[in-house]
């Protein structure tokens, strides 16, 4: 499933980009690459821009960027935030907790398996002196 | 220990950057542009510890590649200048994106210390960063700052110079020996091409070859072109081609994003393990903001809103300012008139270079407060969301959402509106949108279109007007798409941009925008209006004409208008007259089209002398004198107001297009303007007479 096929307040997970060259490079230098999740905040009118939350960045990507993004929903938004036809700004009562740094740290919705913690080596560890100002 | 050392500041846009730069250099810096592009260029120097420093900001980028000018200009100035440190500025409540970056900072292989900035704001919002774990992680130092507040630079400039002092070969060369390890897969490939790059030895010296075996893989342009200097380029080349295609088709997907996404998960790993976050820190203010100035229904409204104060409150405050302006130089045009004896070198002085002068100067005060309230906007955060609003619309003509912004000012001027395409990342964007800024009806055409409207649209000239002024905005998106798919053809610039937090703006900040814009507008603009102020005068008087006893009994308003035929300028619009005579118009309207170059308002004050009215100022007599004219009929009227709109603009605006883009566009521009201005003139008069239209 791509972005672009994702309404307000859906939430979803990074699988791939299907662009190369300058656009998918930078959908993937602002943070778009595989298993980082994000919210999309608003569409806009007529297939106009999205306004997305990924990773904690707020982004808007034109509606035929966002087609060249594979993703796979994490949790659709409550029916009532969703407009019958058309990506709309979601309005209405039962409004998710969409906030951008929410979809970091929310609990992982049911049926996701919870992110494995990766491992991490250091870089550098001989360089590493005493020059860090707590 | 080196004397003098220079200081790199680099990072993401909207971090606080500039805020560092401020705080270190203080007052003491300069702009200008990188070389071969017009890439903003600050640098300051400063001493701290008895050192001096020379501090560059590099302009803010999100990555390092070859795609946009910016990018092509940091990392061309930390491989060709080699900085002796490098300040990677970071937001610390959101520190992926911008640790991303300094990966790509290290492996250019500079030395490279972090600033966590912002650290008051992450705190407040509840993220903790194990300062210590991520400078090992990294293997970079780190030091907490609050630009705004000048909090932590001292530390910072300690420890960069610190890091400055302790490189060495040894340290450099350990350095490139822990970066970031890629995966077994392309490493195998970056241990090749390193292999195959180590051959030629000024290869070697010149150039960091993990970095450029990577940006190889990535099948960066640059770095592909920098291979022709390489005695086995030819192999290398090959070999690159081949492992980027291996690992798109082990990955399946393009090499380019393998590269970052292997980045990437680094990153996020450094980040698990060195940041915790407070739950629950929703931005409800900026949210809730968003949600009426981002709605779409009442977004544009809102902005149409906003821009239309923009212009009133800037007209309301410019008037005083420009009416004084008016007033010093007319006091000292007159001091100069009594000073100097009467004659040619007064009528050069006064009319010439003064009334140049005076003509740049007038519009000062406009600029000032125009960009005052533009800086605002745009520190605010909210010319994003413009672009959100407007982007659909816009893209249809190959346009961005972020050329709506210039094409309005260029109702107001098409000086800033020009300036203010820097904002656009895209090259291609940015060219289109100043080529078509011409189009929009500046402020001085006004007084034009008003006079002919009044003399021959007298029923409804409001209505005739706005029909000049429409014609004035198809015509700019269709020329945008004309543009865009011929000359500046080639695939849409990615949109994918950053909405950045709204943020109160700060006096330091706007005062910084609001001096350089108004300075560089003295020194481009100003300069060449001088100069073509003088040449227009000169065209209007030389050759004079003879003074003969006849001529002393005719009025001065006669003696005027046949001195004006009599020069050079007069003489041109006899030249030109077989060219404007197919668009209706006789040889009187070519003069006061090319004087209209020095600025388009002055158009109403030839053909005031044209029309011998001593008073040109008086324009109720001149349209008088137009409507008795039997040439004038309301089609031709119409014809001339096209004809205004369209032919190139003022000498202030093409020393902008040219300081801006170059002489290549400067004469596109001119060319498309003065072909397209005939065509379209040409089209309307001759269909206008056909269908016998207001004739």
């Amino acid at each position: 499933m791509m972005l672009s096929e994702l309404r307000a307040f859906d939430r979803f997970k990074v699988v791939s980009i299907h662009t190369g060259r300058e656009t998918g490079r930078r959908l993937a230098d602002m943070g778009f690459t595989n298993g980082s999740e994000g919210t999309v905040m608003r569409c806009g009118f007529l297939h106009g821009p999205l306004h997305v939350c990924v990773g904690g960045y707020q982004l808007l990507v034109r509606y035929s960027e966002a087609a060249a993004v594979e993703i796979e929903v994490l949790e659709y938004a409550p029916h009532g935030s969703r407009r019958a036809l058309g990506g709309g700004q979601g309005r209405g009562k039962g409004r998710p907790a969409a906030a951008c740094h929410v979809c970091e740290d929310a609990p992982a919705p049911a049926g996701t398996r919870p992110r494995a913690r990766p491992r991490v080596t250091c870089l550098d560890p001989d360089e590493v002196t005493g020059d860090v100002q707590p | 220990m080196k004397e003098r050392l220079i200081v790199a500041i680099a990072g993401n846009p909207n971090c606080g950057k500039t805020t560092i730069f401020n705080a270190i250099t203080g007052a003491h810096h300069k702009v200008g542009n990188y070389p071969g592009v017009t890439v903003e260029k600050r640098e300051g120097h400063c001493r701290f510890r008895d050192r001096q420093l020379l501090v560059v900001d590099l302009p803010g980028t999100y990555s390092l590649t070859a795609y946009s000018p910016d990018e092509v200009a940091a990392r061309d100035f930390l491989l060709n200048e080699k900085p002796d440190v490098v300040i990677d500025v970071m937001d610390s409540s959101n520190l992926e994106r911008h640790l991303y970056l300094c990966l790509q900072f290290k492996e250019l292989g500079v030395p490279v210390i972090g600033a966590l900035n912002m650290a008051d704001e992450a705190e407040a919002a509840g993220v903790q960063i194990d300062a210590a774990q991520l400078s090992r992680l990294m293997g970079i130092p780190l030091v907490r700052t609050v630009g705004s507040q000048d909090r932590g630079i001292e530390d910072l400039l300690q420890a960069a110079l610190a890091l400055a002092d302790a490189v060495s070969p040894a340290s450099l060369a350990e350095a490139s020996r822990h970066q970031l390890n890629y995966g077994s897969e392309l490493e195998e490939r970056l241990a090749g091409l390193v292999a195959l790059l180590q051959a030629d030895t000024v290869f070697l010296a010149r150039y960091p070859l993990r970095w450029l075996a990577i940006k190889l893989l990535e099948k960066d342009v640059d770095a592909y072109a920098r291979l022709a200097d390489h005695l086995q380029g030819a192999a290398v080349r090959r070999l690159a081609e081949e492992s980027a295609h291996w690992l798109e088709q082990h990955f399946g997907r393009d090499a380019e994003i393998v590269v970052s996404e292997q980045r990437y998960a680094f990153v996020h790993g450094a980040v698990q393990e060195t940041v915790t976050r407070r739950l629950v820190t929703r931005q409800t203010l900026t949210e809730n903001i968003d949600k009426v100035l981002m709605n779409r229904l009442l977004g544009l409204p809102f902005f149409l809103l906003v821009m239309w104060g923009v212009f009133k409150l800037t007209f309301a405050l410019g008037e005083a300012p420009v009416g004084w302006m008016d007033s010093l130089f007319g006091v000292l045009g007159g001091l100069a008139g009594r000073l100097l004896p009467e004659g040619l070198l007064r009528s050069l002085v006064v009319d010439g270079i003064i009334g140049g002068i005076g003509g740049v100067f007038s519009f000062v005060p406009l600029i000032i407060i125009l960009f005052f309230l533009l800086s605002i906007l745009e520190d605010t955060g909210y010319m994003a969301r413009v672009a959100f609003i407007t982007d659909k619309f816009l893209h249809i003509f190959g346009l961005h959402g972020q050329s709506f912004l210039p094409m309005i000012l260029g109702f107001g001027c098409s000086v800033p509106a020009i300036m203010a395409t820097r904002t656009l990342r895209g090259t291609r964007d940015r060219i289109v949108t100043a080529l078509v800024v011409p189009f929009m009806s500046c402020g001085a055409k006004l007084p034009i279109y008003v006079l002919l409207a009044g003399a021959f649209f007298p029923a409804n000239p409001a209505a005739a007007v706005m029909a000049i002024y429409g014609s004035g905005v198809a015509l700019a998106f269709l020329s945008a798409l004309l543009f865009k798919s011929t000359l500046l053809r080639g695939e849409a610039t990615p949109f994918v941009m950053e909405l950045p937090p709204y943020r109160s703006p700060t006096w330091r900040g706007l005062f910084w925008h609001v001096g350089e814009k108004t300075l560089t507008y003295i020194k481009k603009a100003g300069t060449v209006i001088l100069l073509a102020s003088v040449l227009i005068w000169a065209a209007t008087n030389f050759p004079a004409l003879p003074q003969t006893a006849q001529l002393k009994t005719l009025p001065p308003a006669e003696q005027a208008r046949l001195s004006l035929e009599y020069s050079l300028a007069g003489r041109f619009g006899r030249v030109i007259e077989p060219l404007v005579r197919p668009l209706g118009f006789d040889w009187r309207i070519g003069v006061a089209a090319v004087t209209g170059f020095a600025a388009k308002e002055i158009v109403v004050s030839t053909l005031g002398v044209m029309y011998a009215q001593a008073n040109s100022d008086d324009s109720g007599s001149l349209m008088g004198a137009l409507r008795a004219d039997p040439l004038f009929s309301p089609l031709v009227a119409f014809c001339l107001m096209l004809f205004m709109l369209i032919i190139p603009p003022c000498f202030a605006t093409l020393a902008t297009i040219r300081a801006e883009l170059g002489w290549k566009w400067l004469g596109v521009s001119v060319a498309y303007l003065l072909i397209l201005g005939w065509l379209v003139t040409f089209a309307v008069y001759n269909v206008g007479r056909l269908l016998a239209w207001g004739l």
